[in-house]
């Protein structure tokens, strides 16, 4: 009886085990992981591209999306974003991803609790490669063809209003973008700023002119022309023209009176205006048009004016500070000053040991607690912004090496400011929180240096005024005025500090000097990044530059307690002669 | 500890208070401390990735050969502790030989396992501003105490065997270099019967099976260095009975 009793009391202590756990255990969430990546499928590597993420969901899904990226080397790079889908609910999440090794997939995963509860590979394949970018807003997908068998691996995007990026990094990969059909009403503000900006800092712009396409305001200063919408016909071209009335001082293509294009610029960036439509079907069967395509993506892009090679100045490591290392010294001695007064004092009589043993645990916790306090203090940031006037737009372009600094390992936590986007460059891993802002790496595993950009707005002009024979510089700011400025004109400096700069300034020709010697800026950081601004400014086409130190304290990341770190900021403005 | 065996009691005394044994301890701490605040700097941490764990393994090492030297050289009577009976005193005393040889094993045992306590705050601070774990400390001394034991024994058999200074420091000298730099030269596995060997395997890859067994062969080694020497004191005691 004891053996029956025995054996049925194990039997139901196991099927309440099995069954207690099953019903433990959470229903496996029927979640599902849409992905999308790059701009109509094509990733330039290296660049920024977007990685649309949808995720939908028949339960409740509260965790952390993570985008595994494979970096150089043996390296990731991971997104992350907070996800909160409700029951039978959908969440969009748009990271811009910077892919560098399109051989290796992206791994999107979905944790919750730490544990994963979704995965979903995305492989890119180098079939999906470019060298570059040219996304057009049209309604119908075609029109870029000759793109496929032009030189080079341009690959073709067609995009709709709500595929257009919300932020300016994401046409990094892009050489230019083309506005054929545009619902004003369909794109948000920040899509309006992001591609003025993306413009502003360099990117090209094309605009169809014809009567279908309705200009919005916000496009309008951008435009070297004004399109009438009014179409008309030359003889010798098969397409008909809009008629457009060039703004002053722009380039005009074609006949004067009936331009085939106008280009003109805005700030560092081309906006071209075409008056026929390529994207129509006379258009596509025109062959003139390869011409006016080749010439616009020939068009040289404007060089950014800072370099990774500005990263260099960056220190890689920073020392313990010196008071650290002699309290270190000082207790170091003190525990074996103590030590010796104790082994002589007590060491022989009955319980000795106790008290020795109890010395050294006291020193040892004390000495531990105090070397993990000195090398989470020694996580830091090194970082040196440019900060490059963009003219008449009234912005500026800021980019910003940040070295990490983690000296006796581990990592460092950094946040970005709102608009800035960051790019490692080097390999390593790398953790980037989109929900957070926070960028979180180390030096130890090769990751040391990231840039960031970022478009601020800054009203400033500089201009050379020659009056009566002599040069004066007149700045013109809504903001602040750079400090220890100096004009650079081939090869030559002239000092206009200490100091703040004044709003004008007679030029003495006699006060020009040459930059060949090293260490005429100083010797700090920031003295130490103007003279790397000055060799790059001479490989410029731009002869004229207005270079200083930026008074505003804005840094581009900050640590959880809000320092900036080791920090450095040089405004460069190019002067316009008058 | 102190009701196990009376010869170990009195020898870790003297070892804890005599005045030679604090200057002995104070030269060690003195060295560890050197080598603790010269880890400081962070560049060399940054020469590879293995760097930053180096470190604390090279401090481990150095406290590892250090203990074992000080530990053999005080049981053999290289380093003369004031008052400390050898051997062949303790023959002519009323203890059991067995008593006699496992207090002098004990000895070197807790007297190893006491070095590597007192050089504790300097392990953690290398440890502490490398970020490693302070289990890596904990597995080397697990390693290191009946290394240090076996070899204190064999040296408190040298010091009952060989009666010239000479010839003790010599043979002593020969097996420490054996036991640390000719074992360390063998071909795998062999080379981690040398303890340099075992220590940084023991803080690389955790306490691993073959760490184990050759941590346990040393601890075996520690007993028959005892029975070794209770059969010395017994046949020295059969030799002055005659």
């Amino acid at each position: 009886m004891r053996a029956v009793i025995w054996r049925w009391g194990h039997g139901l202590i196991a099927m309440s085990l099995v069954f207690g756990a099953a019903a433990a255990a959470p229903a496996a969430a029927p979640i599902e992981i849409r992905a999308d990546l790059g701009l109509g499928g094509w990733v330039v590597p290296g660049r920024f591209v977007p990685l649309r993420v949808v995720v939908s969901a028949s339960t409740e899904v509260r965790g952390l999306l993570e985008a595994v990226v494979p970096a150089a080397g043996h390296g990731t790079l991971t997104y992350t974003h907070a996800l909160r889908v409700a029951p039978h609910g959908r969440q969009e999440i748009v990271f811009h991803v910077v892919l560098t090794d399109p051989r290796r997939p992206l791994v999107l995963r979905i944790t919750s609790g730490g544990s994963e509860i979704a995965r979903s590979t995305l492989p890119v394949g180098v079939s999906r490669v470019a060298d570059g970018i040219v996304a057009a807003l049209t309604r119908e997908a075609a029109g870029l063809e000759f793109l496929a068998a032009a030189e080079g691996k341009r690959r073709a995007a067609y995009l709709t209003e709500a595929a257009l990026p919300a932020r300016w990094q994401a046409y990094d990969a892009v050489d230019l973008v083309v506005i054929h059909d545009l619902d004003a009403r369909a794109v948000l503000p920040a899509q309006q700023e992001a591609l003025v900006g993306w413009v502003a800092q360099g990117g090209r712009l094309l605009v169809i002119a014809h009567e279908a396409l309705v200009i919005p305001p916000w496009l309008r200063p951008l435009l070297p022309a004004d399109p009438t919408g009014s179409a008309a016909r030359l003889p010798e071209l098969p397409v008909p023209l809009a008629r457009l009335v060039p703004d002053a001082g722009v380039e005009v293509i074609g006949d004067g009176a009936l331009p085939l294009a106008v280009r003109g610029r805005f700030g560092r960036g081309l906006v071209e205006i075409w008056a026929f439509d390529p994207f129509s079907p006379a258009g596509r069967s025109w062959s003139g048009r390869i011409r006016q395509w080749q010439a616009l993506l020939a068009a040289p892009r404007p060089e950014s004016v800072a370099t990774p090679a500005l990263a260099d100045e960056l220190p890689q490591t920073r020392p313990l500070p010196g008071t650290t290392q002699v309290a270190l010294a000082l207790l170091s001695i003190a525990y074996i000053v103590v030590l010796r007064l104790v082994l002589r004092r007590w060491g022989a009589s009955r319980g000795g040991w106790i008290l020795v043993t109890a010395v050294a645990v006291v020193f040892a916790s004390a000495l531990y607690g105090f070397a993990s306090g000195a090398r989470t203090a020694a996580r830091s940031i090194a970082q040196v912004s440019v900060i490059e006037v963009l003219p008449e737009t009234q912005r500026a372009r800021v980019t910003t090496y940040v070295s990490l600094l983690t000296p006796y390992g581990g990592s460092v936590t950094a946040y970005l400011s709102p608009d800035a986007a960051a790019r490692p460059l080097g390999g390593g891993v790398l953790l980037v929180d989109e929900s957070a802002r926070a960028v979180t790496g180390s030096a130890r595993g090769g990751q040391s240096a990231l840039e960031v950009t970022e478009i601020i707005s800054l009203d400033l002009r500089a201009e050379a005024v020659d009056a009566s024979g002599t040069l004066q510089l007149v700045v013109t700011s809504a903001g602040p005025l750079p400090v220890d400025a100096l004009l650079y004109r081939r090869r030559q400096i002239y000092p206009l500090g200490p100091g703040v700069l004044g709003a004008r300034t007679v030029l003495d020709a006699a006060r020009w000097a040459a930059v060949e010697r090293p260490g005429i800026l100083g010797t700090d950081l920031a003295a130490r990044v103007g003279e790397s601004l000055l060799a790059r400014l001479a490989g410029l086409p731009d002869e004229f530059w207005l270079l200083g130190r930026f008074p505003k304290g804005r840094a581009a990341m900050r640590l959880s307690g809000g320092q900036a770190g080791l920090f450095a900021q040089m405004l460069v403005a190019p002067v316009r002669l008058r | 500890m102190i009701a196990l065996n009376a010869v170990a009691r009195r020898d870790l005394r003297l070892r804890l208070a005599g005045g030679k044994a604090v200057t002995m301890v104070t030269v060690y701490l003195l060295v560890l401390a050197i080598l603790a605040l010269l880890s400081l700097p962070p560049d060399l941490g940054r020469l590879d990735d293995l760097r930053q764990e180096g470190l604390l393994l090279a401090f481990l090492v150095v406290a590892t050969v250090l203990a074992i030297y000080l530990t053999s050289a005080a049981a053999c009577g290289e380093i003369a502790v004031e008052g400390e009976k050898s051997v062949v005193d303790l023959a002519a005393s009323p203890f059991p030989p067995g008593v006699v040889a496992r207090g002098k094993v004990l000895t070197s045992a807790v007297f190893a396992a006491w070095l590597l306590l007192l050089g504790l705050p300097f392990s953690v601070i290398v440890a502490g501003i490398r970020g490693e774990s302070l289990f890596a400390v904990l597995r080397a001394a697990a390693v290191t105490v009946p290394v240090a034991a076996a070899i204190g024994g064999i040296g408190a058999l040298f010091g009952a065997v060989f009666e010239s200074d000479f010839a003790r420091s010599f043979v002593h000298w020969l097996t420490l270099l054996a036991a640390i730099v000719g074992a360390a030269a063998l071909p795998r596995p062999w080379n981690l019967l040398s303890p340099v060997r075992l220590v940084i395997l023991a803080v690389r890859d955790g306490l691993r099976a073959d760490v184990l067994l050759v941590t346990a062969l040393y601890a075996l080694l520690s007993l028959a260095a005892g029975a070794a020497i209770a059969r010395h004191v017994a046949r020295i005691r059969a030799t002055y009975q005659r």
